[in-house]
């Protein structure tokens, strides 16, 4: 049982399970500004790609048969 | 009644000293510079074309699939 930085004075004894996430996170990712930035580089990196990925499936979805790459071999002479 | 010896420190224990302080700090921004760099640089086709293609599992994603005929250059 560790004890929860908002009950300071009070019974309670328990770290909630949000300030334990939280707790992790911090020690894991924030605590060193080394560990900080990379990470928020490289989700940026992920987060581009993956939105990228998503987006462009959908729109091809949502636009079948409507563009270029769908009716180009009706008319590609090669 | 305390005494107090002078331990003579040679100049590679200041070296050291630092090392030990410091490695760690300076690999992890060494590997984050690497990282942003990689990230700014990732739209220019010579990063595309060398190095990113040829990550294993996001290597397809920076392929350039146009087909040949639909290139104006």
């Amino acid at each position: 049982m560790s004890v929860s930085v908002l009950a300071v004075g009070t019974p309670y004894v328990v770290a909630d399970r949000a300030e334990q996430l939280a707790n992790t996170l911090y020690n894991a990712i924030v605590k060193r500004n080394s560990v900080f930035v990379p990470t928020i580089f490289a989700g940026a990196f992920a987060f581009s790609i993956g939105f990228d990925v998503g987006i462009t499936k959908f729109w091809d979805t949502w636009n079948k048969g409507k563009q270029w790459k769908d009716i180009r071999e009706k008319y590609v002479e090669a | 009644m305390s005494r107090v010896v002078y331990h003579p420190v040679p100049p590679q224990g200041n070296v050291k000293r630092f090392l030990r302080t410091w490695s760690t700090s300076m690999g992890l921004w060494g590997a984050g510079a690497g990282i942003t760099a990689l990230y700014l640089l990732s739209v220019t086709p010579l990063v595309k074309r060398e190095f990113l293609t040829k990550v294993p599992v996001l290597g397809s994603y920076f392929e350039d699939k146009t087909p040949a005929s639909d290139k104006p250059f």
